[in-house]
């Protein structure tokens, strides 16, 4: 199994959806493998990314 | 009295199907015991003491030649002996377990009914039958499906160690002596062990578990989500993909502002546990795109994204052509 890193950012709960969404779309174009949101409304967003870590291949 | 007999028919049914051992391998075409009584009346204690005739040897490579066929012939008792572990263990591990556990629980059991004779603790005793064949069924399941995973990380081990035993033997007695050489072959048993194996098993396990549960978090505030920031940072993106490897490299090694904590960890989990300066760091960075794509995932996630700060970040990146 490749090793990943996981990076939870927890955001205002008050803040706009279109907001994370475009925050999420920045992380997967800077290399994300996956991310995903969670929460809004009373509770904070929060956005889940993993990454892969580098160099492990090609050991 | 007739549910307590049909329980012990059940459970000699269990117990004839438990004799009929499938063991897997076929008839060796030698006698493993009679080689193995051969190579231990050469190369071990106490018909032979090998370290006093490797003492008495003359001269590094008759030195050298016996240790080798020392090394041989304990791997190959070895081999011997692990083979009909693994032969005994299929044999047993897969019916005779579970039949003996299945027994044991049952005549428990039904000794109980007999003795009261009342229909409540006959059919209390069989509540045990079937919680206790339960029981047994679990566990030699797990002992089923366990058991070809450690034979298969004892298999692994074995021929590391082998393939180390068989490259040691190409060096001379002053690199390798005979006491050292049987310290491996001690190594090469421990290998083909349960114990051998599940702490191999444990050990991974560990550094699996410190290498993939790497996690990371951070609280943002309203700021960090100001659209004309994200704007700068999604440019600053497009220009780090313009940079060379090499250059990323660079921009990570001497950052135009200090990285925040949160980016600071999450670069060294990126790295392996490594810091961007460390050797491991650099040969990792230096691998196809990777420091590229490590500065991208580090502007994405700078807590500050202020035009200065941004600014400082754009205008290293663009002096170094991206």
């Amino acid at each position: 199994m490749p090793s990943t890193v996981e990076t939870t950012e927890k955001f205002p709960g008050d803040a706009d959806r279109g907001d994370i969404e475009a925050e999420k779309k920045l992380r997967i174009k800077a290399g994300a493998i996956t991310c995903r949101i969670e929460g809004g409304g009373e509770a904070e967003w929060t956005l889940t990314c993993s990454w892969n870590v580098l160099g492990e291949d090609d050991d | 009295m007739r549910i307590a007999g049909l329980a012990l028919s059940l459970c000699l049914g269990v117990l004839a199907a438990g004799c009929a051992s499938i063991e897997g391998f076929p008839e060796r075409v030698e006698d493993p015991d009679t080689t193995l009584a051969e190579i231990r009346k050469a190369y071990f204690l106490p018909d032979a003491n090998v370290m006093d005739i490797y003492n008495g040897k003359t001269g590094a490579a008759a030195k050298q030649d016996y240790r080798n066929e020392v090394i041989a012939n304990h791997m190959r008792a070895i081999d011997i002996r692990f083979g009909q572990f693994v032969a005994d263990m299929n044999a047993q591990g897969n019916i005779s377990n579970l039949s003996l556990d299945f027994i044991g629980v049952t005549s428990g059991a039904v000794g109980a009914a007999v003795t009261g004779a009342t229909a409540s603790r006959i059919l209390s005793a069989l509540s045990t039958v079937v919680a206790g064949e339960r029981t047994s069924i679990d566990k030699n399941l797990y002992f089923e499906k366990t058991l070809p995973a450690l034979f298969a990380i004892m298999e692994a081990e074995r021929a590391k160690i082998r393939l180390n035993l068989l490259r040691a033997s190409a060096l001379p007695v002053s690199d390798l002596s005979l006491t050292e050489a049987l310290s491996l072959l001690e190594q090469y048993y421990y290998a083909g062990t349960l114990p051998g194996a599940i702490a191999k098993l444990t050990s991974v396990a560990g550094d699996e578990r410190s290498s993939s549960e790497q996690a990371l978090t951070v609280v943002r505030d309203r700021k960090f989500l100001d659209q004309a920031a994200r704007e700068r940072v999604d440019s600053l993106l497009t220009l780090v993909g313009g940079l060379t490897n090499a250059q990323a490299i660079d921009v990570l090694a001497n950052p135009p502002s200090p990285l925040d904590g949160f980016v600071d960890s999450f670069v060294k989990a990126r790295l392996g546990g490594n810091t961007v300066d460390s050797a491991e760091g650099q040969r990792r960075l230096s691998q196809g795109d990777n420091a590229k794509n490590l500065l991208k995932s580090v502007v994405v996630l700078i807590e500050e994204r202020s035009e200065e700060n941004v600014g400082k970040w754009t205008a290293t990146v663009r002096g170094l052509g991206g």
